[in-house]
């Protein structure tokens, strides 16, 4: 899927914002579409090597059936490369270099949904957009099934694949990883404005969006920045996406980084109330009072979080227990 | 060309510079080290390059040597090494932002490889000219015995710079006055040189410049630190330490203190990793039905020690080794002097595992801190040995809790098989072993009959003892504690691992982690542990004998017989002296525990043998007796002290006790290091063109020396073992030690 032939057998993958000319072979930056012969494969399609039942909220995902769990799936590849990567194991491997994978057909995936008795699916732990076709066969069928598919992306899925997805898709969770090309090329060896694009795509679209940012200390975190993102989301997206500020820990080939202050947490949760968004929260912080998601009327809990445990939902038919103001979500 | 006098110059010279050499080594090294936050294998890599440079120093400062005017060559270079040490550790500190690695991000294997040569080359390559060039200057230049000189004074200044920077790390003094210090005495060395090299206005001026640079330097040293320092960490340096054990930086960021320790993520506070603390606590007390005496080896700065005294703790024993760590806890973390205070905490300063053998007490619970097993030396604390030593220390029915890096989703091969190994070495000694799967893969082991742990007890109780954790809820326990989950971990670390148990003897743990961080950094250097792992033990038993045999070969035609065999030998002692020198350290280590005092010792006992050794050949020499007599008789000797070091370490040290074990690795480690010594003059003799070839033999010896230490440490050690390793060198060594009594038995037939 998403791909242009070109002479030589060579071909020009579409699938995300790399668009990388693939010689007959060889493979893409994401380390799993290849070229045989002039036809793009995909190498993981079936071969998930991450499979879990998840709570939602460990996405996060705050504002789409809350408590309830997932099925979460993952397989080697990715289209970034983060040096913070917390799933590095898998994101950044090819699939030689995995010690196991699971043979589970769309088919199979579905049907162990349905013995789990599970609402979703989730295909999240590494970027999505590196198994698309399975993906995009999963949840046709699953959506088929009555079951519900959501997924946690970087953002940089090109629009014609993603508009495609988003068909048979109930909720997405996207990384914003910070607002400067600078961050996305030096950390990430990645681009800023594909994964602006896919934001807005996502949101017109009509999809439930939530974003999360990962503040990490002397990278992304300073008040202009946030400013700068926050007002962006508000203008492009509007103010009641969710965002979630996460706490850093060092990771990966970032060990030289403080963890994230609370205050600094605080601080960019501030700013962009300041700009106008209505549910912002504090992740990674167990126990934090803002782990918790307010009702932008009242100013009264209506989801008390701790962690990932959800200790009650105050949200009758989508409004406020406490004062009836609409609260934006999907709640059934 | 103007002579010095010998023992008014040039010997002392040799002193200082030996004395100069190995400080600026360790503290480079060390420094290097923090910054690259690096393992076994960077000290490998650290190694090496100080190495190879000093060699290649050392071959320069031969045809250097040949010059018109060696002198002003040894004054320019002294002053050349006095001023590249201060800003050599400076240039260490920025050169992350100076090659353009994110600030915070780690540094890739071709990146340390490539800077680590770059600072170390203003400081080696003259200190191993300097080397060649005092040979040269010495009176008796004409004869080998010159060379032998200088190279037992190297030694003996090597020994004395080696117990003089313990002293400074004892008295806690900062890295960069150190090397303020260094330079200073290689600028005095160089200014009493000055009236012989340079003419008297020059002379007056560079003394005067000298001085007043060493002066300001020494003001601004302290500041000098700081600076450097901040280019490192993006928060302001409030502390930063180095001791015996290590080198611990505090920063400051809004509200929050972070610490580092060896360049790596300690903890932070107020709020430490939550997740991390509470599941390291909760986990294993909550496993337990009534956790009474509890046992802490490292990691209470995170948080561990509030969390386990939530529960009815009546007694918790908490160990740290290093004092520094308690040093900066009271200083900057709030609260943490009055909890420590608190009647059931006992704090001991000490090596966690000597401390078990010294029988603590019967514990209900024991935590391993957040430790891995990423030295030979940390291994210690993840061998089957010292989970036996665990076992007997915990009453029936009690818990040992240690974690290793892991993940909740998908551990990825070297985690999966580090986990395996010790899943595998803990089901040896305790009755039953449970993993639950994490950032943090938990093991808790169960001595005697085997209660396990489930979501529904761990809720129960965590009600009963009406715990109020942040992150640990019931609802989190259903998580974490989810059946499925854990069967799936079960059923990843059951089969058998690859490289079998891990054993003190045998550290394979630190051969997966080496593998690991090479997923992280490098895959090509991954690639290389798994080509390696998957060699039979046999071969890699014989294939380093074999290349040396092949070497041996090429040199005896190519060197046109003894000299080539007496290169050899060099080469192949400094080899095998280093891995002896290892074994005993490591063994020591293993037997006595981990102390720096009684290690520095037996280091320096190393030195002080390589000098006497280097002395009693020169007089044997003087004597008139052959070198390839004393070579032979050299090797045949290292033989059979390799062998008893085998035996020793079937010797029942327990029995022994301390001052006995420490007498007898102190001799060993004498004795080992005068064998190395006795090498080097014998060698030099047997060469054609004498004090020429010093520098090649030098060069020869200490390449030998790097390839032992790395080899050894990253390969040999952990996968044969130790005592296999030393069957190793012997097999070298005889190599050595056949060809040379063969020459012996043809010069007696000739005579």
């Amino acid at each position: 899927m998403f791909y242009h032939a070109l002479d030589g057998n060579r071909v020009e993958c579409k699938l995300c914002f790399r668009q990388c000319v693939i010689l007959s072979g060889a493979r893409g930056f994401c380390r799993n579409r290849e070229n045989r012969g002039g036809r793009l494969i995909n190498i993981v399609y079936g071969l998930p090597s991450a499979v879990h039942v998840e709570p939602i909220e460990k996405e996060p995902m705050h504002h789409f059936l809350p408590g309830s769990d997932v099925l979460c799936i993952g397989t080697a590849g990715c289209n970034f490369r983060c040096k913070f990567c917390h799933n590095w194991h898998l994101s950044q491997r090819s699939l030689e270099g995995m010690l196991f994978t699971y043979e589970l057909p769309p088919e199979i995936v579905v049907a162990e949904v349905k013995k789990l008795g599970v609402p979703g699916i989730s295909f999240t732990y590494n970027e999505p957009t590196a198994f698309y076709e399975y993906m995009y066969d999963v949840a046709r069928l699953a959506r088929a099934n009555g079951i519900r598919i959501i997924f946690h992306s970087n953002g940089a899925m090109a629009i014609e694949p993603l508009q495609t997805l988003l068909t048979y898709t109930d909720a997405v969770t996207i990384d914003l990883k910070a607002f400067s090309e600078r961050f996305y090329r030096e950390i990430c060896q990645a681009e800023l404005a594909p994964v602006l694009l896919g934001l807005k795509t996502i949101k017109t679209a009509g999809i439930w969006l939530e974003i999360v940012n990962l503040v990490i200390p002397g990278q992304n975190d300073t008040p202009q920045e946030v400013r700068e993102m926050t007002a962006w989301i508000k203008d492009e997206l509007g103010p009641e996406v969710p965002l979630h500020f996460s706490r850093f820990f060092p990771n990966y080939r970032m060990t030289d980084v403080i963890p994230t202050p609370v205050s600094t947490l605080e601080s960019c949760r501030k700013i962009a109330m300041e700009e106008g968004l209505k549910y912002v929260s504090v992740g990674n912080v167990p126990g934090h009072r803002y782990n918790s998601t307010f009702c932008p009327g009242c100013g009264k809990v209506v989801i008390r979080r701790h962690h990932f445990t959800v200790r009650y939902v105050k949200i009758d038919a989508g409004a406020c227990r406490h004062c009836g103001h609409l609260i934006r979500g999907v709640w059934q | 060309m103007k002579m010095l006098p010998a023992f008014q110059y040039i010997a002392p010279g040799a002193v200082v510079i030996g004395a100069v050499g190995i400080a600026a080594q360790v503290v480079l090294i060390r420094e290097l080290l923090v910054v690259f936050q690096g393992n076994e294998l960077v000290i490998g890599i650290l190694l090496a390059n100080w190495l190879i440079t000093e060699a290649i120093g050392a071959l320069m400062g031969a045809r250097i040597a040949r010059s018109k005017a060696p002198l002003i060559w040894y004054f320019w270079l002294l002053i050349l090494s006095a001023i590249a040490i201060p800003l050599v550790i400076y240039a260490g500190r920025a050169a992350g932002i100076v090659i353009g690695i994110p600030q915070g991000a780690a540094w890739g294997f071709a990146e340390m490889l490539l800077v680590s040569l770059v600072l170390f080359a203003p400081i080696s390559l003259p200190h191993g000219a300097l080397f060649s060039l005092s040979c040269r200057l010495y009176p008796e230049r004409n004869s080998e015995s010159g060379a032998t000189h200088i190279y037992v004074l190297e030694t003996l200044g090597t020994l004395l710079g080696a117990l003089f920077f313990t002293l400074l790390l004892l008295l806690q003094v900062n890295v960069m006055i150190i090397a303020l210090y260094l330079a200073l005495t290689l600028l005095a060395l160089a200014l009493f040189t000055a009236p012989l090299a340079l003419r008297p206005p020059v002379q007056y001026a560079a003394a005067t410049v000298l001085l007043v640079g060493l002066i300001a330097g020494l003001w601004l040293g302290p500041a000098l630190d700081r600076s450097s320092l901040q280019l490192r960490f993006e928060e302001t340096v409030v502390f930063s330490q180095n001791s015996l054990h290590g080198n611990l930086v505090v920063t400051r960021a809004a509200e929050q203190t972070t610490f580092f320790y060896d360049g790596r993520f300690l903890a932070s506070a107020p709020l430490p990793d939550v997740v991390l603390a509470e599941e390291k606590a909760h986990f294993p007390l909550l496993a337990h039905q009534n956790p009474e005496n509890v046992l802490l080896l490292s990691g209470g700065l995170g948080g561990i020690v509030g969390e386990i005294l939530k529960h009815p703790v009546k007694n918790l024993d908490y160990v740290e080794l290093d004092p520094l760590i308690w040093q900066a806890g009271k200083k900057f973390v709030p609260g943490w002097e009055d909890l420590l205070q608190k009647e059931p905490v006992r704090t001991l300063t000490g090596d966690g595992r000597l401390l078990l053998q010294r029988d603590l007490g019967d514990y209900d619970v024991i935590i391993l801190g957040p430790l891995d097993p990423t030295t030979l030396h940390l291994n210690r604390l993840f061998s089957r040995q010292f989970f036996e030593l665990v076992r007997d220390n915990l009453r029936p029915g009690g818990i040992f809790a240690f974690s290793v890096p892991g993940s909740l989703v998908y551990p990825g091969p070297e985690l999966l098989e580090l986990s395996r190994v010790l899943n595998h070495t803990a089901k040896e000694v305790f009755t039953q072993v449970f993993l639950i799967p994490g950032d943090r893969n938990l093991f808790l082991a169960f001595n005697g009959e085997a209660a396990g742990i489930t979501a529904q007890i761990a809720s129960t109780r965590l009600a009963e003892r009406q715990i109020q954790a942040l992150a640990v809820t019931p609802m989190y326990l259903d998580y974490r504690l989810d059946e499925r989950r854990l069967a799936w971990a079960a059923e990843l670390v059951s089969p058998a691992p690859a490289l079998g148990r891990n054993t003190d003897f045998r550290p394979v743990a630190v051969y997966h982690m080496l593998a690991y961080w090479g997923a992280m950094f490098s895959p090509s250097v991954q690639a290389v542990f798994n080509t390696i792992k998957q060699l039979p033990t046999g071969l890699l038993l014989l294939i380093l004998p074999l290349m040396g045999a092949l070497l041996l070969f090429w040199l005896a035609r190519k060197k046109s017989g003894l000299p080539g065999v007496a290169l050899y030998a060099t080469g192949s002692t400094g080899l095998a002296g280093m891995c002896a020198e290892l074994y005993l350290l490591l063994t020591l280590q293993i037997m006595y525990g981990h102390i720096y005092l009684q290690m520095s010792l037996l280091l320096a006992l190393f030195m002080a043998g390589g000098a006497a050794g280097g002395m009693l050949a020169q007089k044997w020499l003087k004597k008139g007796v052959s070198p390839l007599y004393v070579l032979v008789k050299t090797e045949r000797t290292m033989l059979f002290v390799f062998l008893a070091l085998l035996l020793i370490s079937f010797l029942p040290f327990q029995y022994l006790g301390p001052a006995w074990t420490l007498i007898i690795f102190m001799f060993f480690s004498l004795l080992t290091g005068s064998l190395v010594g006795l090498t080097f003059p014998a060698a030099v003799h047997l060469q054609p063109e004498g004090k020429k070839t010093a520098g090649v033999l030098y060069a020869a010896d200490l390449l030998g020396g790097w390839l032992g230490g790395l080899v050894a440490a990253l390969f040999l050690m952990p996968l044969l073992g130790l005592r296999e390793t030393l069957v190793v060198m012997m097999l070298i060594k005889a190599g050595s030690w056949l060809v040379l009594e063969n020459h012996c038995r043809q010069q007696m037939v000739k005579g």
